[in-house]
């Protein structure tokens, strides 16, 4: 319809400005286009210094203004050159430890225990949207290992019902219903596989490598990430620099821009956490220790199944754990076993921080690959009690004791982070010779028992009589009681 | 040809706005009936600016992976703004870049945006270095005397 063929005028509310905020190109740090300019016209300013062009210095002054609009220009349109599809198949961790094999020592030591404690994992595309597919596609790959058609279409029901939110903060369904769309087909594609017990994955990684598809699963969650955020600001706008409504139409609503540690938060409290998944990231960086850092960002609840994130600084991938071995069964968790001398259970009675991290580790005795001999646990060195073991010691063996506690309601976590080595003890004790190895194992304490550092002053730590300096508490009369 | 799923939008962000067209626009829709893709809108200045009276027309190319792309927008009218260029009608505008769309953005919303970019004008990541100068020069009244003219020396007509 040409223009001259149209009534003249339209009069009529128009239901929806977006704020002013947004439209600025450059010039305010909350927008990529400054830090682009400053990053990624390097080589082209280069280059025109090699042709001549401003040979004087190196001085953004040098350049006539043509040529800085040039370079701006540039800038703008610069996209990174980035290989590989969307989301690869599984592939070892060895890769990961590989290419940060002449890397620093402490990533080229966290990488190698990664692919031990890791041994699978999935590389995302890092596109800008690499942290919401990591979630998207581990949320459906995990809906899809646990093969429960009713779950499935349970999940679907509920991010469908989720609409509701985005009606509230003002989306309109004529706009969002497209993504909605894609996701439910990914769930039908999932029930399909499922009922015809199609075992491989491949599908899933086929959707999620379609590039409007994968986008469009990826505009659903996002959408549900920003009306999640906006229906509950208390809780998020504390940790933005921004106003909350700025950041969701600039962070979180766009096609391509990274995702944060707010913004994940916010994916996994409003999107994820309903389904009963745990999500943990394992943060590789340069900080102390010798294994990645773990943090679970779901509550410490029992959940049915985890999507592991690896976190490098600006990038995040997907991590798998050891298959469980069947025949490994019964599988006891210890942590219960040792604590079940408090009765009731009870988590408020205890004078340590209940780790999240610390309940889960007693499964990584499932995994039957990893036993090594187990070194005479009476006998671990004395001069460096708290020595960090090197990652071959990984995995001590545990021979379950007879177990006349009844196994706890089977929780079937397959979360096994080690605590954060930052807590590291304080070396300065002469207390217990606590050999703390990557995942805290204490060896010269019967059975291997795992523990934390939260254990080391616990009554039922055996290790206290070993100490020649070791005393009973005494209670005095006279002391109040505290 | 567009996938299903971009015609299915586009179609409904014309009949929407059809229901609730846009103050900020005296048109918007397809060029032709035979390319979805390919439309067109003339948007007028605002009030108490010295765009007022303005009437400019544009050109829309939508990717055929829209929304998840951005539309690229041009002016096919000539006008007079720092973010503007003179002669092809580029606008620099973060919201149009892939980094910075964002799919709940309409062609219509799109526009208000350009609309308010004429009076939200950013001298500094300017497209017309010439009208960028004067208001980084703080000659106010120059730049609106010199918009002015523009805006009714080119102003769009029905032919």
């Amino acid at each position: 319809m040409p223009v001259s063929d149209i009534p003249f005028a339209h009069f009529g509310p128009y239901s929806y400005t977006p704020d002013r905020h947004y439209f600025p190109s450059t010039g305010q740090p909350q927008f990529a286009a400054p830090f682009s300019f400053l990053t990624h016209s390097i080589p082209q300013i280069t280059l025109a210094f090699q042709q001549g062009r401003a040979s004087s210095a190196y001085n953004m002054a040098a350049l006539s203004p043509d040529e800085m609009e040039r370079f701006q220009q540039l800038s703008n349109n610069f996209e990174p050159n980035v290989q590989g599809p969307l989301v690869t198949p599984k592939q070892s961790s060895h890769a990961i430890a590989d290419e940060y094999a002449n890397a620093d020592p402490t990533y080229a030591t966290k990488t190698s225990t990664l692919a031990l404690t890791h041994p699978m994992s999935r590389i995302m595309k890092g596109d800008g949207n690499c942290g919401w597919r990591a979630v998207a596609f581990g949320y459906f790959e995990n809906l899809f290992l646990l093969r429960d058609p009713l779950r499935v279409q349970r999940e679907l029901i509920r991010l469908k019902s989720m609409n509701t939110l985005l009606d509230q903060v003002g989306q309109q369904e004529h706009l969002y219903e497209i993504f909605v769309d894609e996701s439910e087909a990914v769930f039908n594609q999932i029930l399909e596989a499922i009922q015809k017990g199609i075992q491989d994955d491949s599908f899933l990684v086929h959707a999620f490598n379609e590039e409007y598809n994968s986008n469009a699963i990826i505009t659903h969650f996002r959408l549900l990430t920003s009306a999640w955020m906006r229906l509950n600001p208390g809780r998020y706008q504390a940790f933005l620099s921004l106003p909350l409504e700025q950041y969701c139409a600039t962070r979180v609503e766009t096609v391509k821009t990274e995702i944060d540690e707010v913004g994940l938060q916010a994916l996994v409290d409003g999107v994820i956490e309903g389904s009963e998944l745990a999500v943990e990231i394992l943060y590789l960086d340069r900080s102390e220790g010798e294994v990645v850092t773990p943090h679970l960002l779901t509550p410490n609840r029992p959940s049915v199944g985890t999507i592991r994130l690896l976190y490098r600084p600006g990038h995040y991938d997907l991590l798998y754990r050891p298959e469980p071995i069947v025949t490994m069964a019964p599988v006891v968790n210890y942590q219960y076993g040792i604590t079940s001398n408090y009765s009731p259970w009870d988590q408020g009675a205890l004078s340590f921080d209940v780790d999240p991290h610390l309940m889960a580790i007693p499964n990584l005795m499932m995994d039957p690959a990893a036993f090594a001999v187990n070194p005479s646990p009476m006998s671990a060195p004395v001069s460096n009690s708290y020595r960090m073991s090197p990652p071959h010691d990984l995995y001590l063996q545990h021979t379950p004791p007879p177990v006349s506690i009844p196994s706890p309601p089977v929780v079937p976590r397959m979360s096994a982070p080690p605590p954060p080595m930052t807590s590291a003890p304080n070396r300065s004790s002469d207390g217990p010779q606590i050999r703390l190895n990557p995942l805290v194992m204490k060896n010269n304490l019967s059975h291997s028992l795992p523990v934390t550092t939260p254990f080391k002053n616990s009554p039922y730590n055996q290790a206290h009589f070993q100490n020649q300096d070791f005393e009973p508490i005494h209670w005095e009369p006279n002391e109040s009681r505290k | 040809m567009a996938s299903p799923q971009t015609t299915q939008r586009l179609l409904r962000e014309l009949k929407e706005y059809a229901a609730s067209p846009n103050d900020a626009l005296l048109h918007l829709g397809p060029v032709t009936d035979n390319d979805l893709l390919d439309w067109e809108a003339v948007l007028k200045g605002v009030k108490d600016s010295p765009y007022e009276g303005g009437l400019w027309a544009l050109r829309i190319r939508i990717p055929e992976t829209y929304p998840l792309t951005p539309p690229s927008i041009r002016f096919t009218t000539r006008i007079c703004h720092p973010n503007i260029h003179f002669e092809t009608g580029e606008i620099c505008l973060t919201l149009l870049t892939s980094e910075h769309w964002s799919p709940v953005y309409t062609l219509s919303t799109t526009l208000t945006a350009v609309q308010q970019l004429l009076t939200d004008p950013r001298p500094d990541s300017p497209l017309n270095l010439d009208v960028a100068n004067l208001l980084r020069n703080g000659d106010v009244a120059g730049w609106e005397s010199l918009v002015r003219y523009f805006t009714m020396e080119e102003r769009w007509n029905m032919n």
